[in-house]
């Protein structure tokens, strides 16, 4: 049988058919030898001749061009690199097989089981129970432990007993020859049925396009892996180092070289043939019938014999990705941000409402899986989710192979179409979705299963013809196995995948209704300390390399080892700190993702004790001080009372959990943050922190000292799948749909969602669709929502549809202080709807403005009531007339940006203003008479003209008239430019712009040089301003003074500051002056820097 | 060198230009060596601070101009510092307690108390009180006005108060009784153009009469406003002419551009563009209902007789919410919405 070699090298290229094989499989093993022998001979002489024509049919058209056989196969097949790479990945495991398969005993066992069978058995093909045993016993084969022999003795006795083994059942072959071949006939007829269903055309092409589809590069994966575990076995057995890629070929040479050893290859490579080839076989073999049986255990194990390959394929092809130029990469880069462009400007649905989901039967969906890409045309992609999650579909975020139908709208991602055609997924579109609903499509909504299973049938006979050859080539062995099969079956069940086993026993208490597990002693701890996990594994979501579990345990395996370390903090923007800076972890996250019990386990896990403060603990500075700082500088005992003795008993390992630090506040843990710092700061142990809200204001300060460990909310499906299991163990059954709605009901929180799990497992009765549906609506409620938000909800005419008038006026309690003030400031860019969207007139659209206008109007009043009289009470009605009345008014949607309330900015600017002017007018008050509006009004631009315009008609001969002006009304420089400020309008011209540079610093320091005295205590004016309380004495005696004695005080001084002055620029330069202690000087200081404050 | 305003402002009770019956009623008050609590009113710029400074001069002689400038501290029941600042002279003492906001309450308490309670040293030949003169009084909060009531009573022996207020109508009755009110209305524009006249044959210059009679009008009857116009004229341009252009003040002009803007179109977002420029000038201290009063004055007149009333009404409601309300540009803008709405369906109309 030596062509079987090389027929099994071309098998994949070739697809041999079954008449080959027929040639082959009636020789007995020792003819089969003796005739390899002869042709490896004839081979050597004819060396470059091609054998293919002696072996392939004319079917194989696609190999029949090749030159020769020997030439192509290695190069060929193992064309690109990635594919050599891939080798020595599958080698291992292909490996183990294969010494598993060799051990003696068994096999002989299985031999004579055959040998049993074949004589009882008929032609026939086999039955169901038949392939699941098959399977099951090629397990059992491997799963066995096996006394690794010298592959040598193995293969020698393998070969002996298949010698004996043949020649008992040769005439048996014989007879059933003609039958097998009607078998693979039969399988190649179902094929061909299977493939004028409409989607079975994909995988036609799959058959016909081997290279370009996965399918296909499976195959060549296996081809190759059986190469390669035959090239490794020789090679092992013959201590040849070869484990070269082009194994194939170099073993030919080997061949010719060493005729002495030939013969023993040839057998060997017969055994290996057929051994090697035999589970694979076998279970494409066993897919394809089971497949056509519905089976639904088979189905099981067929996915899960078919996920290796799938898997292989996969790094196949990233493999193959990976080899792209640079080029293409950027093509494809470029491209796929043009996609995304595509995605984020794409429109909603275009015929929004214009279809309604019928009604359908419930459960009318079960068993599909939905993907949905692209806009549909008349739904929103939520209304379409409910919709198949009502009927009991469910819906996949990705293509997988689970997905049974693909629900395409316009601008579907071409990716995702390409996979689904790819995987043989049904793409439908809107229509056909209502009618799966509807149930006029009924066969194709209830077989959805089926047409998956079909399709994946054609996947597999896609691989399965190719392995046709390989397939013939030991049916013997095939047939063998599968009659042992066929005895065992029974048996064989129980081995069975413990999958299935759990669904028995799962279903069987489901049937009974009586939990099995008698945990009465469990019973009374509630669901949540009862499912605590109880190692880092059982963590939800918490799994990966970069999961926090695994991140907290690294940094507190290495925190004391860093902290021996000098490393520099780490930049806040640095990805994939493993914070080996910190002395202190914060972790931060929802309430009920398991923060405190990852804490707990990872200190179990590391045997750290955990020193815990949480909320119920007074944590004020001098406790943590005190308590804290004590507790970390002993040991501890807790090992010691645990019982143990010893050196480990006592340890020293302790880690401070401070619980809930955002909650550290009021008077109680006055100062206690601010401790935490500093104990950080100096910690000789670990400190792990939590907290809800990272972003709050509390937390700032502790975050730059502490690892950001961020805990998310798990996803659906992961808490799905702990959820089931506890059902599991509780014996309940709770439907998919209803356990979605509590785990969304209870926003993602796993404590939440147990809690909520056993009062419906108590009485579902209190947790129907409805109200979980309720508390859904309120989980999401209940999140913070930004001013923003809730404006945008005020006006929203959509969202007002499903909302109540408690929920409208909610909005305004976002904020009930800004909200006002978002109303009024965003009212005037909304457009409202009218009933059925258009907006209104003109007309009507500004009376229902002025409509909304006279309620905030009218909710102003109701405020200004409140704060007058501390009335809160009044706040509803408050958001009534300032928030909800408006929002009525102008229901629609806002135009435009929402702004932040221009009204603040004002109201500051306003005030300044005023001051400006209280300023001006308490520095006139002398020789004005009116009051400070009339500053406003009247004075600030006759003042700021007389003062300026000399300086701009004169220049610098103006200044001395300007600076009479000054002195007249007691101004100061500093009050030329609030009065310049206070009197320059929009759109008019700044006046001081006017005057040159020149002449204003002329001004200045004329001004400097002259100051005048004021009636006024400038000194009062700085303190105006808060700046200085040393002067507090001294004025309080002044002011004392003040009413008893008319004479002394500011008018004295004034006169005193006089003659300081003129004793001043006689003196001293206008430099000096400032050093000169007189009041003015000291005034003018005084104002400058309380002008600079400002 | 100040401005005429202040440069010609009568001292003597007998110098003033109009009033005058009610100045020779004032002096003959103050003859009696004793007068009640005094509640002056008037609107802005009639001469009501002219009068009272006129008064304590005829009361207590020149001593009286002799003002200096104190700066007063007080402490709030909730132990904030404040502080306010006075103008003084021996015998009496002014305050605007509105300066401090909210807190004028403590202010009125404090200082009237302060200033109450001690008496005159050497009071022959002196009044044997004092005088207290708040300022805009009916901006006072209703709980200072209140504080007020009984301290005029309990220290009327040592101290009278002199209020100033624009409008009675917004000081609570209690205090109205407390006091002899006496209102000094604006003066007429004939009695303007006199006292400008006056001023600028003062100031050596000759005025036009109907260049006086034209800024007399502008001016709205407030003399300060008159004098200070009259002087912005002069810096314009002098020698004057008849027909020279009066300089308006900044507001009135944005006021009126602001209406123009309401009647050039209605729609929510020039409504947008109105609010920015009230927000303009209520930044730059025009009191809202100046803002109300002018707004209404230029949107009237684009109105039939059904429709003045209408926005009459609706302005004076409006301007009765702000009163009560807290921010006052809600209800001006609630007003010009309503106007919008109204005008527009007037025009609708009118064009069918």
């Amino acid at each position: 049988m030596h062509r079987d070699i090389r027929s099994f090298f071309s098998v994949k290229k070739a697809k041999k058919p079954e008449d080959d094989d027929s040639d082959v499989i009636p020789e007995s093993p020792k003819l089969a030898i003796v005739n390899k022998k002869k042709q490896s001979r004839k081979r050597r002489q004819i060396q470059e001749e091609s054998d293919e024509e002696i072996f392939s049919p004319p079917k194989k058209n696609k190999n029949a061009p090749k030159p020769s056989l020997k030439e192509v196969k290695a190069v060929d097949i193992f064309g690109s690199a990635p594919i050599k790479r891939s080798e020595p990945i599958v080698k291992k495991s292909k490996k183990v097989t294969e010494t598993g398969i060799h051990s003696d005993e068994e096999f002989e066992k299985s031999l004579l089981q055959i040998d049993e069978v074949d004589n009882s058995l008929c032609p026939k093909p086999p039955t169901n129970d038949n392939h699941v045993s098959k399977v099951d016993i090629i397990k059992k084969l491997k799963e066995k432990p096996v006394n690794n022999h010298d592959s040598k003795d193995n293969f020698n006795s393998f070969k002996k007993d298949k010698e004996s083994e043949s020649i008992k059942t040769e005439i048996y072959k014989n007879d059933r020859k003609l039958g097998k071949n009607k078998n693979e006939k039969k399988v190649d007829d179902i094929k061909s049925k299977t493939k004028t269903h409409d989607s079975k055309e994909k995988s036609t092409r799959n058959l016909n396009k081997k290279e370009k589809e996965p399918t296909s590069q499976k195959g060549k994966v296996d081809k190759i892996d059986n190469d390669q575990t035959i090239d490794d076995i020789i090679s092992k057995s013959k201590n040849h180092d070869s484990k070269d890629n082009l194994a194939s070929s170099s073993y030919i040479k080997r061949d010719k070289e060493s005729t002495s050893y030939k013969r023993k290859l040839d057998k060997f490579d017969n055994c290996k043939n057929t051994v090697d080839s035999k589970p694979e076989n076998i279970k494409k073999e066993k897919a394809d019938f089971s497949e056509f049986l519905k089976d639904d255990e088979t189905y099981n194990h067929e996915d899960k014999s078919s996920e290796p390959k799938q898997k292989r394929a996969k790094l196949d092809k990233s493999l193959n990705n990976s080899v792209l130029t640079d080029e293409e990469r950027h093509e494809r880069k470029r491209y796929s941000a043009a996609l995304y462009q595509k995605y984020r400007n794409r429109s909603g649905p275009k015929h929004l409402g214009s279809k309604e989901i019928p009604e359908g039967l419930p459960n009318c969906l079960k068993d599909c899986a939905f993907l949905l890409t692209g806009v549909l045309d008349s739904f929103e992609r939520d209304e379409v989710v409910a919709a198949i999650t009502k009927y009991g579909g469910c819906v996949k975020p990705g293509i997988s192979k689970k997905v049974t139908h693909v629900l395409a709208g316009d601008e579907a991602g071409p990716a995702k179409l390409a996979k689904a055609e790819e995987l043989g997924i049904r793409i439908i579109n809107e229509d056909e979705f209502l009618n799966m609903i509807k149930g006029t499509d009924k066969i194709k909504a209830s077989s959805s299963k089926e047409i998956k299973k079909e399709n994946k049938v054609e996947n597999k006979t896609s691989s399965a013809s190719q392995s046709k050859e390989k397939k013939n080539v030991n049916i013997e062995t095939n047939k063998k196995v599968k009659h042992e099969g066929y005895t065992n079956g029974k048996k064989e069940r129980s081995l069975s995948p413990k999958k299935v086993k759990n669904d028995e026993v799962k279903s069987e208490k489901i049937v009974n209704g009586v939990p099995n597990k008698s945990d009465s002693v469990d019973n009374s701890l509630m669901w949540v300390d009862k499912y605590k996990p109880t190692n880092l594994k059982q963590i939800i979501g918490q799994h990966g390399e970069k999961s926090n579990v695994k991140k907290l345990s690294n940094w507190l395996t290495q925190w004391y080892v860093n902290r021996k370390a000098k490393i520099p903090k780490p930049s806040p923007w640095a990805k994939d700190d493993n914070g080996a800076y910190y002395k202190a972890a914060l972790l931060s996250g929802p309430p009920g993702v398991g923060k405190t019990t990852t804490v707990s386990l990872v200190c179990k896990e590391l045997g750290f004790d955990m020193v815990e403060f949480n909320a119920s603990d007074t944590r004020s500075k001098t406790l943590i001080r005190e308590q804290i700082g004590e507790l970390l500088s002993t040991t501890s005992l807790s090992a010691y009372a645990r019982g143990s003795t010893g050196k480990g008993a006592v340890s020293k390992k302790h880690v401070l959990v401070m619980d809930e630090v955002d909650g550290m506040a009021g008077n109680e843990d006055r100062g206690g943050l601010q401790e935490l710092i500093s104990l950080i700061k100096s910690t000789s142990v670990p400190v792990i922190c939590m907290c809800n809200d990272r972003s709050s204001e509390k937390m700032r300060s502790l975050l730059n000292y502490c690892y950001d460990l961020r805990f998310e909310r798990p996803r659906a499906n992961q808490i799905m799948c702990a959820m089931l299991s506890v059902c599991f163990k509780e014996g309940v059954k709770v439907p998919n749909d209803v356990l979605t709605q509590l785990i969304e009901a209870a926003g993602h929180d796993i404590r939440q969602t147990l809690h909520m799990l056993s009062v419906w497992v108590a009485d579902s009765s209190l947790m129907d669709d409805d109200r979980l549906k309720r508390e859904a609506g309120k989980v999401k409620k209940d999140m913070k929502m930004g001013p923003w938000e809730a404006i945008r909800r005020v006006f929203s005419a959509e969202e007002h549809q499903k909302m109540s008038i408690y929920d409208k006026s909610d909005l305004f309690f976002t904020d009930y202080s800004i909200m006002p003030l978002f109303v009024q400031e965003n009212y005037l860019n909304v457009v409202p709807h009218g009933p059925g969207k258009a907006s209104f007139s003109k007309l009507e659209t500004l009376e229902r403005l002025s409509r909304a206008a006279d309620s905030i109007s009218s909710g102003d009043l109701v405020d200004a009531r409140i704060r007058r009289n501390q009335a809160w009470s009044l706040l509803p009605i408050q958001a009534m007339y300032s928030s909800v009345i408006p929002g009525q008014f102008m229901e629609g949607h806002i135009a435009g940006q929402i702004q932040f309330p221009g009204w603040l900015g004002k109201n500051s600017r306003a005030n300044k203003m005023r001051r400006l002017a209280q300023e001006i007018h308490a520095h006139t008050r002398l020789s004005t008479s009116g009051s400070k509006s009339s500053i406003f009004l009247d004075y600030s631009t006759h003042i700021r003209d007389a003062i300026l315009n000399p300086l701009i008609k004169d220049k610098t001969e103006g200044i001395e008239q300007s600076l009479r002006v000054l002195e007249s009304y007691n101004l100061l420089r500093e009050d030329l430019d609030s009065l310049v400020e206070l009197s320059l309008w929009p759109e008019k011209r700044n006046p001081i712009v006017l005057i040159e540079p020149k002449v204003k610093a002329a001004l200045t320091r004329t001004y400097n040089k002259t100051a005048s005295a004021l009636p006024y205590a400038p000194v009062a004016v700085k303190k105006g301003r808060g700046v200085e309380d040393s002067e507090n004495s001294q004025e309080d005696y002044e002011e004392v003074e003040a009413d008893s004695d008319p004479e002394n005080d500011t008018m004295i001084k004034k006169k005193k500051s006089k003659e300081a002055e003129k004793a001043g620029p006689s003196k001293a330069s206008g430099k000096a002056k400032k050093n000169v202690p007189s009041s003015p000087g000291k005034g003018k200081k005084g104002k400058t820097k309380a002008n600079n404050k400002r | 060198m100040s401005l005429w305003v202040d440069k010609h402002r009568p001292k003597d009770l007998m110098k003033l230009d109009y009033h005058k019956d009610q100045a020779t009623r004032l002096k003959s008050l103050v003859q009696q060596s004793d007068f009640p609590h005094l509640l002056v009113y008037g609107p802005s710029g009639a001469g009501k601070k002219t009068r009272i400074m006129c008064l304590l001069r005829e009361l207590y002689g020149s001593g009286a101009e002799r003002l200096r400038q104190e700066t007063m501290h007080f402490t709030t029941p909730s132990n904030k510092k404040i502080e306010i600042m006075t103008v003084s002279s021996n015998y009496h003492i002014e305050v605007n307690p509105t300066d401090v906001g909210i807190h004028d309450r403590v202010v009125i308490m404090d200082l009237v108390k302060n200033v109450a309670q001690t008496h005159q040293i050497d009071s022959s030949g002196q009044r044997e009180f004092k005088v207290v003169i708040l300022n805009e009084v009916d901006d006072l909060t209703k709980d200072a006005q209140h504080a007020l009531r009984r301290t005029m009573e309990k220290y009327v022996t040592t101290c009278r108060l002199i209020l100033i207020a624009n409008s009675i109508s917004r000081v609570i009755p209690a205090i109205r009784s407390r006091c002899l009110t006496i209102r000094v209305p604006a003066p007429t524009e004939t009695e303007i153009t006199n006292v400008l006249q006056a001023v600028c044959k003062k100031e050596g210059l000759s005025l036009p009469s109907e260049l006086g009679a034209r800024i007399a009008k502008c001016a709205d009857r407030n003399l300060r406003r008159a004098l200070l116009m009259c002087e912005a004229c002069k810096a314009q341009q002098y020698p004057f002419t008849s027909d020279q252009k009066v300089p308006e003040p900044d507001w009135q002009t944005f006021i009126r551009s602001t209406a123009a803007l309401i009647l050039s179109e209605q729609s929510p977002k020039k409504l947008g563009e109105v609010r920015q420029k009230l927000y303009e000038l209520i930044i730059h201290g025009v009191p809202p209902d100046m803002i109300f009063a002018g707004l209404l004055r230029e949107l009237v007149q684009n109105c039939d007789m059904v429709m003045k009333c209408q926005v009459a009404s609706y302005a004076a409601q409006y301007e009765h919410r702000m009163r009560l309300g807290n921010k006052p540009i809600f209800h001006i803008e609630a007003f010009v919405a309503k106007f919008m709405a109204i005008y527009k369906k007037f025009v609708e109309e009118s064009l069918m």
